[in-house]
């Protein structure tokens, strides 16, 4: 058995441990997009008696947008950050390092591993009260496809993004501000909070050239038919560029702090 | 030819140096100063095939440092390391393919799933035929006492439990070389004896060869031929555990049994005897020499004139008291290579 298949077993069975965990963060995720949903119902309502029109998208599209952006959300997410600033922190990355096996790679499949377990137990119930609670249509089939290729690079391109900070940790012990950076710029360039299309023109330009957007809004607009062939063209186009260039960074980056490496606690 | 080589190995590390109280912390938070530390500082050695060697010295001396460059973790600042004829930090994975490594300190196991599981992993991690495989567990699982604990999940683990796991793991796949730091550091006697029998089986069937750093003795004295000694990053002797006994521990102490107390006040320092004491409650005096300068017998003739001997014992100096004298030695004087 490929040892990197054997990792992502272990780690579906490492998550199964913490089923408690599970039903909490479901729950937690739930109440969430409530929140969410009754935000955005509130603001179409309020235009509404102003006879407002907003046109970019209707109330029952905000809704899919906030329901799939969480499950995006559930679907890019891995533990990077935390888990590389703490096994330089503590010096446990010798572990890590006295192995034969590529460090990326056995952070990928274990990340992998564990979204196994997610979309049995926060997925799916997710989508379950989105469809019969809320009653929203599921995604149309034909959209599917393309969807899958951009989450693929949604998830490679947060991936990238965690793993260069996470690694910053070799020259920055602590990391956590850098994290929560991140975390912010995610939540408001990405498009998890507010789709793009309701970003000003000049915001949009400049966010055109940022990986940001690749990683929510890009999946999003793809599932709910909003993105044309053209600009699905050039999201692709960007999501290769940008995964390129942050792999090299990563791969340099890898390289100049195993140099700076110190390991700490002896 | 040899399978470890160090030639000159040194690194140094750059750390900041902290002001004291919340003005220091200002000061450094503008102006952070930095000093070179020299960890490991120009160390170099050879090691055989199926050696045992014990790398020793007191805490901070540069021990695990000097580990982490053979295993190809860290990068040395100057000086070479070649093991197996391979720089470990340039080769780092297939470095790791032939060694086993046990931190005494940090455990390698899964933590949240059994630790057969964990074993399963360095089957495919290190591509360990089946064969191999269900031979080594069978040797390993009997010696260590694994079985008992085999579908356990690691955190449920006691450190003893946990530490032969973590030594079963790092050699399942045959390493030829073996490094432990530590590796019996916090278990009671028992483990610390199968532990010690387990590495002298596994050295003995397959000319493993290992480097094992402790602040046990007695781990020295049952397991290695051959000693490293190291203070401040630097090598202060190197050579068989026995050179070390009879070059350094000059110092016997011999105890003897008599009727009643003579006066200790009367001077002895003739004899060669450096100092001793007379304890009341057992009748014995205890008394200690230069053997390269003092006669036992002609102490023992002393003592015997002048009051009734029971009994008496000489104790050569343990390991533990000649490796204290090098330490302390080498910090005052800066004694040189012992070779």
């Amino acid at each position: 058995m490929n040892v990197y298949y054997k990792l992502m077993l272990n780690a579906v069975q490492s998550s199964t441990v913490y089923r408690f965990h599970t039903f909490v963060t479901t729950f937690q995720r739930l109440i969430g997009i409530f929140v969410q949903i009754s935000l955005w119902t509130a603001l179409y309502k309020g235009a509404q008696s102003f006879q407002m029109e907003i046109t970019q998208a209707s109330l029952q599209e905000m809704w899919m947008y906030v329901v799939y952006s969480s499950l995006i959300g559930l679907m890019v997410a891995n533990g990077n950050i935390y888990s590389l600033s703490d096994k330089i922190q503590t010096g446990h990355i010798v572990t890590a390092l006295i192995r034969p096996i590529g460090l990326f790679r056995s952070l990928l499949f274990e990340t992998l591993g564990s979204k196994v377990f997610m979309i049995l137990f926060e997925i799916i119930p997710v989508l379950i009260v989105s469809h019969f609670v809320l009653g929203l249509p599921l995604p149309n089939i034909e959209a599917i496809p393309v969807f899958m290729i951009m989450l693929i690079m949604a998830f490679t391109t947060f991936f990238l993004m965690t793993f260069i900070v996470g690694m910053s940790s070799f020259w920055y012990i602590r990391t956590f501000h850098l994290e929560f950076m991140l975390t912010h710029v995610m939540n408001f360039f990405s498009g998890l909070m507010i789709p793009l299309w309701f970003f000003p023109r000049e915001l949009r330009a400049v966010m055109d050239w940022l990986p940001f957007d690749l990683v929510y809004y890009a999946p999003l607009s793809v599932l709910l038919g909003k993105a044309k062939y053209a600009e699905i063209g050039v999201m692709l186009a960007k999501g290769c560029v940008w995964i390129a260039l942050l792999a090299a960074a990563a791969v340099m980056i890898w390289h100049l702090g195993k140099r700076k490496l110190v390991i700490q606690g002896g | 030819m040899s399978i470890i080589q160090v030639d000159q190995l040194t690194k140094t590390f750059s750390r900041p140096i902290r002001g004291t109280g919340a003005i220091g912390a200002i000061r450094d938070l503008i102006n952070r100063r930095y000093e070179e530390k020299t960890a490991v500082d120009h160390i170099s050695f050879t090691i055989e095939r199926g050696e045992i060697v014990g790398y020793l010295g007191p805490n901070g001396a540069g021990k695990s440092t000097s580990i982490k460059m053979l295993v190809g973790i860290l990068v040395p600042t100057s000086g070479e390391v070649r093991v197996d004829s391979e720089i470990p930090y340039k080769n780092r994975r297939e470095n790791a393919r032939k060694i086993g490594v046990v931190f005494g300190q940090r455990s390698q196991l899964w933590w949240d799933i059994p630790v057969s599981e964990t074993f399963e992993l360095m089957k495919c991690m290190y591509n360990i035929p089946a064969v191999d495989f269900k031979r080594n567990m069978e040797l390993f699982t009997d010696v260590l006492g694994i079985q008992d604990f085999m579908h356990v999940a690691v955190r449920q683990l006691s450190l003893g439990q946990r530490m032969r796991a973590d030594l079963c793991a790092a050699l399942l796949h045959n390493p030829s070389i073996v490094y432990l730091d530590e590796p019996t550091i916090g278990l009671d006697v028992v483990v610390k004896k199968k532990i010690r029998e387990f590495l002298l089986e596994v050295n003995a069937q397959r000319q493993t060869t290992i480097l094992l750093t402790t602040h046990d003795m007695s781990d020295v004295e049952k397991l290695c031929s051959r000693v490293i000694i190291i203070n401040n990053g630097r090598k202060m002797f190197d050579g068989d555990l026995d050179r070390l006994k009879s070059d350094y521990s000059a110092g016997e102490t011999m105890i003897l049994h008599v009727d009643h107390e003579i006066g200790l006040d009367r001077d002895i320092s003739h004899l060669g005897v450096t100092d001793f004491t007379y304890h009341p409650e057992s009748g014995s005096i205890q008394l200690r020499y230069d053997k390269r300068q003092a006669k036992p017998a002609s102490i023992l003739a002393w003592f015997m004139e002048r009051t009734a001997v029971h009994d008496f014992e000489i104790k050569p100096a343990e390991v533990e008291d000649v490796i204290r004298d090098i330490y302390q030695d080498s910090t005052s004087c800066g004694l040189g290579e012992a070779q």
